[in-house]
């Protein structure tokens, strides 16, 4: 149910907008309208800022409205309010966010009504139709949707829709065979080809990574070394970073030939890791080596025979500093386990 | 006529200043948009109804373009004027 106000309740409001008495408030209302209606009484047009303008228009009988005829027994003035811009924002507010879209052919709404565009001829009830940003005035075929809500300015209509009646129903019937025509008529080639067409692109993608992968499964049986190679690399430079004590294990493996020593009595893992590899804390790769006969790195039975790994092995290099660093700590490592 | 001959009109009637009777105007009609955007419907006796309508979405067929746009709903202003108001109109001279 919509809000009534009348102009008792408009008074109040503008008192207290304008901050002066309802009498003063009251007062300048009723001239605000009289003064409105006076004015159009001798003129035919009435532009009040913000708010819109008041306009007479000749209306001829057969609906059309005219502003240059003479005196003419069968036209008369109407009186039309188009609000200013800001007015029709505020009014919109709600529908504000939404613009005209365009529709894909084959869309259809039976409960839509269907408005056609036609140029050069503007009827009087144009103003059902305004379209943002449409540069050419068009004109209602197809008025399907109920018209919302009966017009005063009806009983002018009510003239002009009988002498237009036929007209339009006329136009209306060749538009619609028109309309018809236009369904019948073949699509667009492009809207028809466009799922071909994205189709063999995806078959295209799907082929070349295909493609690409057998090629590599083929580059890897052509070069089997490489790969490995790769691995290792990645498995030290990690080892580097988190230094885990299996990694070490797995990357001890080498096909070079190892040296053998017999440890001799008051010899130690340290002792022959210092003459081995110029530094005492490479005894843990010694032991790593040697893991499966050496039970305890305290301790050591003596004439054991103890395989020396190769310096690449464990990257073994007494003059690196981060070399020393991380063999100190593989062996405190392993040297918790026996404590 | 322009707002400042309405202006103009309004202070002599009234027998305000001009500065006041703008100021006073400019309050009338923000209360009138208020009032209307809230979707009432204002009545004035002898002058007529300001009134706000839903315009229903519709289809417009561009038939030189072949193309159709989904217009959206809009809300307009409507003035429907008394039918006194009207008869006055109407003896007016064309």
């Amino acid at each position: 149910m919509k809000e009534e106000v009348n102009l008792q309740e408009l008074t109040l409001l503008l008192s207290k907008h304008a901050d002066i008495s309802t009498q003063d408030a009251e007062s300048f209302l009723k001239e605000f309208f009289t003064t409105i209606s006076k004015i159009l009484l001798t003129e035919d047009l009435l532009e009040i800022k913000d708010f819109g303008t008041f306009s007479l228009t000749q209306v001829s009988a057969k609906g059309a409205a005219q502003n240059t005829e003479e005196n003419n027994p069968s036209t008369w003035l109407r009186l039309h309010f188009s609000p200013a811009e800001e007015l029709k924002n505020i009014v919109n507010k709600p529908f504000s966010h939404f613009e005209s879209v365009l529709l894909n052919e084959d869309v259809s709404f039976d409960d839509l009504a269907k408005v056609t565009e036609n140029e050069g001829d503007k009827t009087s009830e144009d103003f059902l139709i305004e379209i943002n940003h449409e540069k050419a005035p068009e004109k209602i075929v197809e008025a399907a949707a109920e018209k919302t809500e009966k017009l005063p300015e009806a009983y002018e209509e009510k003239e002009t829709t009988a002498a237009t009646k036929n007209e339009k129903t006329t136009i209306a019937k060749a538009e619609n065979a028109g309309l018809e025509k236009h369904k019948k008529k073949k699509r667009k080639p492009t809207a028809r080809w466009m799922p071909i067409l994205g189709t063999v692109a995806v078959a295209a993608v799907l082929i070349f990574f295909f493609v690409s992968e057998q090629r590599k499964q083929q580059a890897l049986k052509d070069n089997p070394e490489k790969v490995p190679a790769k691995v290792t690399e990645a498995k030290t430079s990690q080892a580097n970073l988190t230094i885990p004590t299996d990694s070490f294990q797995l990357t001890a493996e080498s096909p070079e030939e190892n040296e053998k020593v017999k440890l001799s009595a008051g010899k130690t893992l340290r002792m022959i890791a210092l003459e081995k590899f110029g530094n005492r804390e490479f005894w843990v790769y010694i032991y790593y080596k040697n893991k499966d006969i050496i039970k305890n790195p305290n301790i050591v039975p003596e004439g054991i025979e103890l395989t020396i790994p190769n310096k690449s092995e464990y990257d073994i290099d007494a003059s690196n500093p981060q070399s020393v660093t991380k063999a100190k700590l593989l062996g405190e490592i392993e040297l918790k386990k026996f404590r | 006529m322009t707002t400042e001959d309405f202006v103009n009109e309004l202070s002599k009637q009234l027998s305000l200043d001009l500065p006041k009777t703008s100021e006073i105007l400019t309050a009338a009609v923000n209360v009138i948009k208020e009032k209307l955007s809230e979707g009432a419907c204002i009545t004035i006796e002898s002058f007529g109804i300001f009134d706000t309508e839903k315009k229903p979405e519709y289809i417009l067929v561009k038939q030189n373009e072949q193309q159709q746009f989904l217009v959206p709903p809009k809300i307009t202003v409507v003035f429907k004027p008394d039918s006194a108001f009207i008869e006055k109109i109407k003896k007016k001279e064309v």
